[in-house]
């Protein structure tokens, strides 16, 4: 059983190295995509253990999972996981999530925040619960957290769910995708951590304030009417 | 003709010269090159004749002349607003699938070795 964890990364260099040699020892292989970093992200990867691919230029989460996605299946992933560079999610609680795709119980498995009582920052969490009501209306599907990046998907559900939103409504385009296919699913509760660190960075990016989720939206909803 | 209508022609025979020079460059088309033209040529006869409009538009039943050259070019607008995103939405797919392509082809730390008896599981 070939396990991949696909982790996007763009200017991760101060903690992508820690989260690679944390992951690594329990699945087979860790493919760090690393989405036109200036920083060394990428070397420093590629030395904790990762296989990585270079986006040469930046073009966001969503491709950079959908890159990685495409790498582990032509190389043969039966498991791919999406987890997170910036140090937030657990490794620890790797396991847990796939078993229920590992014995076939589900094609999916999504972490929520919200099922488990963290600690998220009032603000956030009120734009969460805009992505909750906004993913729900568009796709059909009620979760407890959409814009989680810790999810198991089975070789199947890799296969049938293909990302073209490049930036953040990818997130909104998995669930669009679950429904669309009638994929099993089913959500975990994941521990996430807000470090001073990680909450300055979305994305990968530094946060340019919330605003910038409202025009993600916008253009989620004109590429829906448009395509 | 008003001073603004003279005004106003010259600056539309300079589009037009515009237009002329960039369809010599070769940088648009034969038929972006006509769209363009009629559009403008429409300009300069209402700008000859701007009673045009106020007959046109109690023709369709809308108040001034005015009021339809707006709500048309509104129309156009949007249209060409359209055309254009869907254009660039089209333009990062296949930018991002070249980046991916390059990506994907290129691993660094690549195992070649027997893939499938790696599992700690």
């Amino acid at each position: 059983m070939n396990i991949s964890v696909v982790i996007p990364a763009y200017n991760e260099a101060s903690m992508i190295g820690q989260v690679v040699q944390s992951v690594l020892p329990m699945v087979s292989q860790v493919v760090v995509i690393d989405d036109g970093s200036s920083d060394t992200t990428a070397q420093v990867a590629a030395q904790a253990g990762a296989v990585v691919l270079r986006h040469m230029i930046n073009r966001g989460q969503g491709a950079a999972l959908q890159t990685g996605t495409r790498y582990c299946l032509e190389n043969g992933s039966d498991v791919i996981v999406h987890f997170d560079a910036d140090g937030q999610f657990e490794p620890a609680e790797i396991p847990k999530m796939m078993e229920p795709v590992l014995n076939g119980q589900v094609d999916l498995v999504i972490g929520s925040r919200f099922l488990k009582s963290n600690q998220i920052p009032t603000l956030r969490r009120l734009f969460l619960k805009f992505g909750i009501l906004f993913t729900w209306f568009f796709a059909g599907i009620k979760l407890t957290d959409t814009h989680n990046g810790f999810r198991v998907l089975s070789r199947k559900a890799a296969e049938l769910i293909i990302l073209t939103q490049d930036r953040s409504a990818h997130a909104s385009e998995i669930i669009e995708q679950v429904f669309r296919h009638d994929l099993k699913w089913l959500e975990l509760p994941v521990s996430v951590k807000y470090t001073a660190y990680s909450t300055s960075r979305q994305d990968g990016v530094r946060n340019e304030g919330n605003v910038k989720k409202i025009r993600v939206a916008v253009r989620f909803i004109l590429s829906k009417l448009l395509s | 003709m008003t001073v603004f209508q003279w005004i106003l022609l010259a600056l539309i025979v300079i589009v037009f010269y515009k237009i002329y020079q960039r369809y010599r460059e070769k940088v648009i088309s034969n038929r972006e090159m006509l769209f363009w033209s009629v559009i403008w040529v429409v300009a300069g006869l209402l700008t000859i004749w701007p009673g045009t409009t106020s007959f046109l538009a109690s023709t369709v039943g809308i108040g001034r002349g005015v009021d339809l050259v707006v709500y048309l070019a509104l129309i156009l607008i949007l249209y060409l607003i359209f055309k254009l995103i869907v254009r660039v939405e089209k333009l990062e797919r296949n930018l991002t699938e070249i980046v991916r392509h390059q990506a994907v082809s290129r691993p660094i730390n690549h195992d070649t070795s027997n893939r499938n008896n790696h599992s700690q599981l």
